[in-house]
């Protein structure tokens, strides 16, 4: 069971019921490149009491480096398509150190990150994460949070997407690495 | 009238705190079957404060004079004085005895009809030690899960080694088999997928137990481990605190083993507070209400992360994970992963995975439950900090100078005191310093500046036990002032230490105790001459099974030596000998000294200070273990060695080459002199012996050598005196 609630450029928000061993259930979004699983976990006191699953809510923020990477969702057996916030690849990710198996650098966001995965063609990958302890806002004030990260292990070269916990998507496109490297 | 007292002098006077104290020994006195407790429900009660006294009466207070304060707090009322309570009919001062909380957990009756079956399901893998562990705790609650209906089932996980797993099976069988089915895997399953094929043979309306090997625990705790779960239909999950907990550590408090511990626990009131998150060391699963196939997500690798990651699912599903507030148990960690080399890979691994899928509800609900269980554990603490002087007393009691495990004799201390207090025989380890965490440790010693516990004790004790030359003249005193009968437990030839420096005061240290016990004969032999009775020998040796053979093939041609830098114990001699045996292609693997590590890498492979399960691994590697020491009361590293299938090379040093040397067993080597003939005896052992048949021998010939015979030597002496 599930419903969408909202769903805006660069925004989708609803919830999905989890299955009866409690797991969360998964929203898949999709490009061309390939597939991010974000669990829907924000806590629905109201779909509980209708007899589903606590943590079932999503709040997703999308963004893709261009603005024609529309995402399909798939939730359950419904797909929806969200059109993606543009923002740069370099307002995301700030790359320091970029080899065939390695990539780290810094990323910002404006909550607390707990998880930051990696995805390419080939899997995903869970990053190292840890703030920077003398994080000075940003342009503008912003009062977001600034993390180090580094993956290990991976073939970095066809990453094509960032998940930031459970609440935010950003496509960062297929190419994006191959100067680097 | 019976007047019994408590002494809660670590404590100021508080009203809550005394609410609370009275609340518990209310309940302690009329709650369970099986009560014997003292505590009066007509009879006067004294709580001696640190700066009053309250007395309680529940018959009121017509029988009491003086200068008093009467308080009313939730229906109880008391009095308060820091002047002696007086009895009205002399008016001489009322004289109390002390209450003594020494009653056994309480013991739920049978089952009723309709209360669903338990199944107490248990991985095992790794260290024969905690199989063998986890053998008698099922020997001791099997009659009581007989009793609610209960069954154990046991997986024994694959091993490569295939003897691993007869290993396990044989220290297994015997069990009851009308209530434990035991299955051993063909290949190895991992930790998740052990406990799901366990999850697997019980019933979807049974409540089923996981429990693994490396947990110890009193009589009763699987009810009360149950018990929130029959209670109250929200709740699915429930674990007992633990020694060795992780987020559900026990209370912190004055309490120095867990069994007390528990006791104490045992008759409070529970409050089951959100676990957030349950352990998986000890946890009680509700089938009826997570109706999950299997129990743990393979989606983690193999262990941590998979229990929180159930609790979540559980809350996910509208029901709660609790605490077992009142009970708690002893958990040693790393039953699984003793010998692998991946605990903290498998650790962040984890933790990355259980964030990517509940990173955003730990944040939101961890701060406020984790606050929430603080909360009930400092209310916890306070009543056991203030009930620990109405333990059983410890009757023997041990002074150290120091409490740091990493050295074998400290350890050795603290291995004998657990083992009598196992075994029924309050003891305790009073240490002049106190440099290392005893956090999650099953004994925990007591400071010696703490002074008015230290006084406690030792007005309770019988025994007060010096266990280096620089305590004995402490002892004497101390033994002496408390009317205490003194002990000696001599472990090594302390005359010779630090070059002879105390060899004085160690002779003359050895005249005037009560009782001598010593470790090994050859230190029976040379303190004899200066002790008026004879010494009692403590057979004690590494516990059993906690280092072992795994029978895989050996590094041809290798050698481990223990090489701290330390004169005393061989250095230069150890030097010799890798001189004398590079040449021809052996490898010393050294441990020991963490400094050392990388410093003489073109000779030795130092490795540095090695843990138990790094030692097992190191062992299971090589062909020899050289005991280069000049001198030992008791070579445990030898013995533990030999445990693990190493051919001994020792010099005549001391307690175990001595025992060696007598059964004709491994290779004797030479003084200095001889270092050159090393080369000889070992191609002529390597090219003539038959390795399996050696270690046989060397294996039988310290067979009677462990900590367990050694606390068994000492409850014989104990149960003589009486």
């Amino acid at each position: 069971m599930h419903s969408v609630e909202l769903i805006d450029t660069g925004r989708l928000l609803g919830w999905v019921s989890g299955d009866i061993g409690g797991f969360p259930a998964q929203v898949q979004l999709c490009c061309a490149e390939g597939t991010v699983a974000i669990a829907a976990v924000h806590e629905r006191v109201d779909v509980l009491s209708a007899g589903f699953t606590r943590f079932s809510g999503f709040d997703l923020h999308i963004s893709a480096h261009a603005a024609d990477c529309p995402w399909r969702v798939h939730l359950e057996e419904s797909e929806y398509e969200v059109a993606p916030l543009p923002r740069c690849n370099e307002e995301v990710v700030t790359v320091e150190e970029a080899y065939d198996d390695l990539l780290s650098g810094s990323i910002a966001f404006d909550r607390r990150i707990r998880s930051l995965c990696f995805y390419s063609a080939e899997g995903s990958t869970r990053a190292e994460i840890n703030p920077f302890p003398d994080h000075i806002p940003g342009p503008g004030g912003s009062t977001g949070h600034r993390y180090r990260f580094r993956v290990e292990n991976f073939d970095v070269s066809k990453i094509f997407a960032v998940k930031i916990n459970n609440d935010a998507v950003h496509c960062l496109g297929p190419g994006w690495l191959a100067a680097l490297l | 009238m019976q007047a019994l007292s408590i002494s809660c002098l670590n404590f100021d006077y508080n009203v809550r705190g005394t609410h609370q104290i009275l609340r518990y020994l209310h309940r302690r006195h009329c709650g369970g079957t099986n009560s014997k407790s003292q505590t009066t429900s007509s009879g006067l009660l004294r709580l001696q404060f640190k700066n009053t006294a309250v007395l309680y009466c529940s018959s009121g207070y017509d029988d009491v004079d003086g200068e008093y304060e009467k308080v009313s707090s939730g229906g109880v009322d008391w009095l308060v004085s820091p002047h002696p309570f007086l009895d009205a009919k002399t008016l001489r001062p009322i004289r109390f005895e002390p209450l003594k909380l020494d009653d056994a957990p309480p013991q739920s009756g049978p089952a009723s009809s309709d209360a669903p079956p338990v199944t107490v399901i248990v991985p095992v893998f790794g260290s024969p030690r905690y199989t063998l562990d986890i053998r008698r705790e099922i020997e001791a609650f099997l009659p009581e899960l007989k009793a609610i209906g209960g069954r154990v089932v046991i997986s024994i996980d694959g091993h490569p080694v295939p003897a691993q797993n007869l290993l396990h099976r044989d220290l297994l069988s015997g069990l009851d088999a009308d209530l434990v089915d035991v299955h051993c895997q063909d290949r190895n399953l991992g930790f998740i997928d052990n406990v799901n094929f366990l999850y697997s043979k019980t019933g979807s309306g049974d409540i089923v137990v996981l429990l693994t090997t490396d947990v110890r625990m009193q009589p009763g705790s699987i009810s009360r481990v149950i018990a929130p779960l029959l209670a109250d239909e929200k709740i699915a999950l429930s674990t007992p605190f633990a020694i060795g907990g992780e987020n559900l550590e026990a209370p912190e408090c004055d309490v120095v083993h867990w069994r007390e511990l528990d006791r104490i626990l045992s008759w409070d009131e529970p409050a089951y507070p959100d676990a957030e998150t349950n352990v998986g060391y000890m946890l009680a699963v509700d089938r009826r209400k997570y109706p999950g196939a299997r129990l743990f997500d393979d989606f983690f690798v193999n262990g941590y992360g998979d229990d929180s990651d159930l609790y979540y699912r559980c809350v996910n599903l509208g029901y709660r994970g609790v605490v077992a507030d009142n009970c708690c148990v002893y958990h040693e960690h790393g039953a699984s992963f003793g010998v692998t080399e991946l605990r903290s890979e498998l650790r962040v691994e984890n933790h990355r995975r259980f964030m990517e899928r509940w990173g955003q509800v730990f944040e939101a609900r961890h701060a406020a439950a984790v606050a929430a269980l603080e909360k009930v554990k400092t209310d916890k603490s306070r009543l056991l900090s203030a009930l620990v002087h109405s333990c059983p007393m410890p009757q023997l009691v041990f002074l150290l100078p120091t409490n740091d495990r990493r050295i074998g004799g400290v350890a050795a201390v603290f291995d004998i005191v657990e083992g009598l207090c196992d075994r029924g025989l309050p003891a305790a380890v009073i240490c002049a310093a106190t440099p290392f965490d005893e956090h999650g440790l099953p004994v925990r010693s007591i400071p010696a500046d703490d002074a008015a516990r230290c006084d406690v004790i030792l007005a309770n004790a019988a025994y007060l036990i010096a266990t280096a030359h620089d305590t004995c003249e402490p002892v004497k005193k101390m033994a002496r002032q408390h009317g205490l009968k003194s002990g000696y437990f001599i472990q090594g030839p302390e005359f010779s230490f630090s070059d002879g420096e105390y060899l004085a005061s160690v002779l003359s240290g050895y005249a005037g105790f009560d009782a001598v016990f010593v470790v090994s004969e050859f230190l029976k032999e040379i303190v004899g001459d200066y002790i008026d009775e004879q010494a009692i020998l403590i057979p004690y040796g590494p516990p059993l099974e906690k280092y072992y053979d795994l029978g895989v093939p050996r590094e041809p041609k290798s050698i481990a030596v223990q090489f701290n830098g330390n004169p005393n114990k061989g250095a230069a001699y150890v030097a010799g000998v890798v001189s004398a045996l590079a040449p021809l292609g052996y490898r010393i693997y050294s441990f020991g000294n963490e400094s050392l590590r990388g410093r003489r890498q073109n000779f030795c492979t130092h490795l540095g200070f090695l843990s138990t399960a790094e030692k097992v691994r190191l062992f299971n590697k090589v062909e020899f273990y050289l005991d280069a020491s000049n001198y030992e009361g008791l070579g445990l590293l030898l013995m533990e060695s030999i445990r693990c299938g190493v051919i001994p090379l020792y010099r005549y040093n001391g307690g175990t080459a001595h025992i060696l040397q007598s059964r004709g067993v491994g290779i004797e080597i030479g003084d200095y002199a001889a270092i050159h003939r090393i080369r000889q005896q070992l191609t002529e052992f390597r090219d003539a012996a038959d390795f399996g048949a050696e270690r046989a021998r060397c294996k039988n010939a310290i067979a009677d050598r462990s900590c367990e015979a050694g606390v068994a030597a000492m409850l014989e002496w104990w149960n003589a005196q009486r």
